[in-house]
């Protein structure tokens, strides 16, 4: 098979028994590899229902088609399994090497099924699998994990680990690979946690085969050229992802004391330049990156002095800084580290943190509830403590755990307004109020309240035009404007492409929807236009949407927090701002041939984008 | 009096965050700093010419963004506040 390697891993932890499987060509057309083609295999697989937790749930690892390419960016990987969080279909993506070098191990995907009796980790080495006992690893953490797998099995191997967050079934727990590099949303850890697999050691030297091997270099080397000498690789080399934080903050979007305002009055202390300044990072980049976005810093005073790592990025800054109010950079990074090492997505560890600290500002929660200890917005020791309480479910960090959603419905007492969250999944750092199409896009992302699902705020928060879609342009961010709901939904196409294809998102504020057609074509041998490219995306995200309609969910789900539909902004540029999701909502199923009163993928759109088998599975009850 | 702020890697050149200045628009402002700070010109313009901006400079006034590409024509009143970014994503 060209572009992909053509194998999948079965493991059956239950049974303790590995399986070959081909990957039948026709899903590779269909749905490339990555994301779209690990939803395929979920949606045949899990049925409605399943507890994510439970032996049912599916854990599937996908590399990407283009991933180990020299194509720019070409190091990702996605997970997609039913999240413990939101209870719907969910997908994480990460980036560094080990989706590179799962592929060399012979293998573009794993799907684990069942639920191991003792802990395990699985090594792949050159196509041959084998599960081998990990409890002499159960209760250490990402690092040490890593260093012990690196150490046993040898340099070459790459790992990728649950932390003791995981294995504690934090909801929100993340998996980690490369060390620092985070599948971080949606809860996979807990899910990797409740089957009892450890981690995944890889290594090999399998060759991917294009099938236009002078055409692809040729595009892919002037790719690299481009991105080599874009603003991207000038902004990011030297900010990393925290130059955003002063953007968001001026046009009023950072979201600042958990959502109260969108305006940070220290920005100056925890931006993209104080990081370099503070931290002194040195670039780190993805393989086959140009751009090197990432970074190794160092915490270089105060009580976290000479705690090292990868990060911060802009969204840990966002969450632990901006959200739980904290002007400390050291211990936002502190924190960071920590939520790496722990196996701990920062948004919604961030976002959750920041949540209690409202409650408690509104007594909802006391002194009682927190060993005699109260946390308010601004305590910085306090948050890096509720860090570690968190992944190891202490006191109230077994409240905690549990994320926004569950602590509200169990809080009460009105706190559901400002539990940030969509669906289960906490947002990000950008308050939609001051940017109204960014609310559509986080009400409407398959996995919950995510950012880069639409990566709509390079559009309306930073304004750069995107050409991997027809037309980005955003006339009045303030403004509800029917017709730019079409803006979201070809976003949300174009990227589920993107996650499939196994690259970075970042790029593609540089690339053309050519790009990826053109490459997809040359790598597969299969004619493949940016027609075909349109249409793949929207067959994986109606797809994923069917997976979430069968587990119950309607157009009622479709929405954002009552803090964001009915507390304007009280300052700065966008004050008065609120979302007023009615006026796109409508217009955004139009766009998509989605019912407006169930919110269901029509049979028509259905059966255009060939997924004829759906129709029957989310229609079968009427 | 305008307010200018500068960012990231503006503010080596500019030696602090913000100043002050007078200017009628948009334009007007940028070649009068450009006058004032060594290496901005070459930072915010493609050439010497000064007729297009460096592609990836974002310019804000009061928080909103003027449309892409910067339209330099932008009227400035007293009291506006004007932000620069040398180029911005990520995130």
């Amino acid at each position: 098979m060209y572009g992909l390697i053509g194998k999948i891993l079965r493991v059956n932890l239950t049974e303790g028994k590995i399986t070959e499987e081909e990957i039948p060509e026709e899903l590779v057309r269909k749905y490339l590899g990555g994301r779209g083609l690990a939803s395929r295999y979920l949606f045949n697989e899990v049925k409605p229902g399943v507890d994510p937790l439970a032996p049912e749930n599916k854990l599937i690892f996908m590399s990407g088609l283009l991933t180990g390419t020299q194509y720019p960016s070409a190091s990702r990987y996605s997970v997609v399994a039913k999240s413990p969080l939101t209870g719907l279909w969910g997908q994480a993506s990460s980036g560094g090497y080990w989706g590179v070098d799962l592929k060399k191990s012979g293998f573009d995907g794993i799907i684990f099924e069942g639920i191991s009796q003792t802990p395990v980790y699985l090594v792949i080495d050159n196509g041959k699998a084998e599960l081998r006992d990990a409890q002499e690893l159960w209760g250490k953490n990402v690092f040490e994990t890593t260093e012990i797998l690196k150490e046993k099995l040898g340099k070459k191997f790459n790992i990728a680990c649950i932390g003791q967050a995981g294995e504690r079934l934090v909801k929100y727990a993340s998996i980690m690979n490369d060390k620092h590099r985070a599948a971080g949303r949606c809860g996979f850890g807990a899910v990797m946690g409740s089957k009892n697999l450890k981690a995944i050691g890889v290594s090999g030297t399998e060759e991917i085969k294009i099938a236009d091997e002078e055409g692809f270099k040729n595009l892919s080397e002037k790719l690299f050229n481009l991105l080599d000498e874009s603003i991207l690789r000038f902004g990011m080399g030297e900010f990393g992802t925290n130059m955003v934080l002063d953007m968001v903050n001026i046009v009023g979007g950072f979201p600042t004391r958990n959502w109260q305002t969108g305006v940070c009055p220290f920005v100056d202390e925890i931006n993209g330049t104080a990081l370099k300044d503070k931290l002194s990072p040195s670039p780190k980049g993805c393989f086959a990156c140009p751009v090197k976005c990432g970074r190794m810093s160092e915490i270089r005073q105060g009580p976290y002095a000479g705690q090292k790592g990868e990060g911060p990025e802009y969204e840990s800054v966002g969450t632990f800084g901006g959200m739980c109010y904290v002007d400390n950079l050291e211990a936002i990074t502190y924190a960071h580290f920590l939520c790496n090492d722990y196996g701990l997505d920062t948004i919604s560890c961030g976002s959750t943190i920041a949540f209690t600290m409202e409650c408690f500002e509104k007594g909802i929660l006391t002194k009682e509830d927190y060993d005699g200890f109260e946390i308010n917005f601004g305590d910085a020791e306090k948050m890096v403590n509720l860090v570690h309480k968190i992944a190891k479910r202490e006191g109230i960090g077994d409240l905690l755990a549990e994320g926004t959603k569950r602590m509200a419905e169990k809080l009460g007492q009105g706190s559901e307004r400002f539990a940030m969250q969509v669906k289960g999944l906490e947002l990000p750092a950008y308050d939609s109020r001051a940017a109204k199409i960014t609310g559509l896009a986080f009400a409407t992302a398959n996995r919950g309240g995510c950012h880069i699902d639409a990566y709509v705020q390079g559009a309306t928060f930073i304004q750069v035009p995107y050409t991997l879609i027809e037309d980005s342009q955003i006339e009045d961010v303030h403004k509800e404007n029917p017709k730019e709901a079409k803006v979201v939904k070809d976003l949300q196409d174009v990227f589920a492409d993107v996650d499939s294809l196994g690259i970075c998102k970042f790029m593609c504020l540089a690339l053309r929807a050519e790009d990826l057609s053109e490459s997809i074509a040359q790598i597969t041998g299969l004619q493949f236009s940016v027609e075909d490219l349109r249409k793949t995306g929207e067959r994986i995200y109606n797809l994923e949407r069917a997976f979430n309609i069968r587990e119950g969910l309607t157009r009622a789900h479709d929405t954002l927090p009552k803090r964001l539909l009915e507390e304007p902004l009280p300052e700065g540029i966008a004050e008065g701002q609120v979302n007023n999701l009615k006026i796109l909502l409508d217009p955004y199923y139009e766009f998509r041939s989605w019912d407006k009163i169930t919110g269901k993928p029509t049979p028509e759109k259905l059966k255009e984008l060939g997924l004829e088998d759906v129709i029957e599975q989310i229609y079968a009850s009427e | 009096m305008i307010k200018v702020k500068v960012f990231l890697s503006l503010r080596k050149i500019f030696g602090q965050k913000e100043i002050s200045s007078e200017a009628e628009n948009i334009e007007e402002l940028l070649r009068k700093l450009v006058k004032q700070y060594d290496g901005l010109e070459d930072a915010l313009f493609k050439d010497s010419k000064q007729n297009e901006l460096r592609p990836g400079i974002i310019i804000l006034v009061n928080g909103r963004h003027i449309k892409w590409p910067p339209a330099i024509s932008t009227p400035l009143k007293e009291g506006d506040e004007v932000a620069i970014f040398p180029y911005i994503c990520g995130g």
